[in-house]
């Protein structure tokens, strides 16, 4: 792919979600490099530029890595190529609603 | 490597050379602003403090104002009174006076009213500017800069691009024996432990990991998901999930050098080198927080755009997204969006960036500073007594 046309963006071989860096259309095929390994995501929903997608499964209560880092936890099963965000997402820190 | 600067009595540098009209309590504010705003060269920094304040939130408040004072852009200072305030303009005064500088006083119950005040003080700042004109920019070394760092109206590309350019040029300026000051202690919150393993030594580690646990359990106090307000909805829009996230894409801005000092919110660092001040991301109050601790310049990177600026220190605003800089040309100095598009790496832009920060030393004036953009707080600790 031309580096121009890139379409998503993966920080570290351990991220469980990739970034989109254009508005992707459900349908659409992002390639990543993993590794030096390609790996093809079709996309199950939209992606918005800067929003994140699953490039494999994430089951419910397992972390969602982004920059080799734990980023939250899933608060559902998140099939590959769907998006990821504050719906399917919780933060694990700053929860003063988790402490009344 | 050479850029120009003002040289203060001290050999310390200035790269602005502002007549800094300074009220000391928000009762002063519109007296003070009416003497800057007659006087080219002159600048003011309206606040709501200053009075009604006890114990470390007056002390705060105190430590910023007369820091602020401090910053080597300021040649010249005029503190403005009412006369019966908590902070009192001529305490103000005495603790300026030892950074070896011009500082005066004009108290507007003293002179009899506003107008009284207004024309006194405007015929001394005027007499401040004459004086403070005649300093010459000369070649300086670049380990003069102190840079503040900062990111604001973020989304995800921040941490793709603007944010990790702002590391290389960060590292760049170390290595010429510069300083950097980042802060925003919410966006440490999921990323202190990498922080932490950049401490210079143990001591810093320790207080790297207080600081952020402390503001997360001020936070945690409030008893809601800090969710919400950071990320803030604008960063969720921009495709921030939590604040680990959010934390993890800011902290690239401190490029990769060894942290050597943790200081308090508009504290002066004693060291070189990257240096973390605890406190908000609230962006005036970080911007004026980056002023006390002595900031000559700042970078502000931002995906979903910001037009924040200070009347001491220019800001540079680095885009980190095609469409932000195109929407937004006239706030933003410098695109980062080239390396999310693929057209340049980190390391170009951040080669960029590091040169543009240099001309803005040495004059060049940013878009924030050519729109007299000035958002300046000063963080509070406790209530109005």
């Amino acid at each position: 792919m031309n580096k121009k046309e890139r379409r998503a963006i993966l920080f570290s071989p351990k991220d469980n979600v990739a970034t989109a860096v254009s508005d992707l259309n459900v349908g659409i095929t992002a390639s990543l490099l993993i590794k030096e390994r390609k790996k093809e995501v079709l996309l199950k929903q939209a992606i918005k530029f800067g929003h994140k997608f699953s490039i494999k499964p994430i089951n419910k209560g397992n972390p969602v890595i982004k920059y080799g880092e734990i980023i939250g936890l899933a608060t559902e099963d998140i099939p590959e190529g769907y998006h990821v965000h504050i719906h399917n997402v919780e933060s694990r820190r700053g929860r003063g609603d988790k402490e009344k | 490597m050479n850029i120009l600067g003002y040289k203060r009595e001290d050999g310390s540098v200035g790269f602005r050379n502002h007549v800094l009209v300074l009220p000391s309590v928000s009762c002063a504010n519109k007296v003070a602003e009416e003497i800057a705003n007659r006087i080219e060269g002159a600048v003011v920094i309206p606040h709501q403090c200053g009075c009604g304040q006890l114990g470390e939130d007056r002390e705060q408040s105190i430590r910023v104002l007369v820091n602020v004072a401090a910053n080597l852009n300021v040649a010249a200072v005029l503190v403005v009174g009412l006369g019966c305030e908590g902070i009192p303009a001529d305490f103000l005064r005495d603790k300026i006076l030892k950074f070896n500088k011009p500082v005066e006083t004009v108290v507007i119950q003293k002179e009899g009213g506003s107008l009284k005040t207004i024309e006194k003080g405007t015929r001394i700042a005027l007499r401040m500017v004459e004086e403070s004109s005649e300093i010459k920019r000369e070649p300086v070394n670049l380990s003069e800069i102190t840079l503040g760092l900062k990111c604001g109206g973020s989304d995800s590309s921040s941490g793709i691009s603007a944010n990790p350019v702002l590391g290389f040029a960060v590292d760049s300026l170390i290595k010429h024996g510069g300083r950097a000051v980042f802060t925003e202690t919410p966006e440490m919150i999921g990323a202190e432990h990498i922080l932490a393993k950049r401490a210079a030594n143990e001591t810093v580690k320790k207080r790297i990991l207080e600081v952020v646990s402390r503001f997360e359990r001020k936070a945690i106090s409030y008893g809601v998901d800090i969710r919400g307000a950071n990320p803030a909805p604008g960063n969720i829009e921009g495709g921030l999930t939590t604040i680990e996230e959010k934390s993890l894409g800011a902290i690239l801005k401190a490029g990769s050098g060894p942290i050597e000092q943790v200081i308090e919110y508009g504290e002066r660092p004693g060291k070189k080198g990257v240096i973390f001040m605890d406190g908000t991301g609230y962006d005036p109050q970080s911007l004026g927080g980056l002023l006390a601790c002595g900031a000559q310049i700042t970078v502000f990177t931002t995906g979903r755009g910001n037009t924040c600026g200070t009347a001491i220190a220019p800001v540079i605003k680095v885009s980190s997204n095609n469409r932000l800089y195109e929407s937004m040309r006239e706030n933003i100095d410098f695109n980062a969006g080239t390396v999310v598009s693929g057209e340049e790496t980190i390391q170009q832009a951040g080669q960029r960036l590091f040169e543009l920060i240099l001309k803005v030393a040495s004059g060049k004036m940013t878009k924030a500073e050519i729109l007299k953009d000035n958002a300046f707080d000063i963080s509070r600790l406790g209530i109005s007594i």
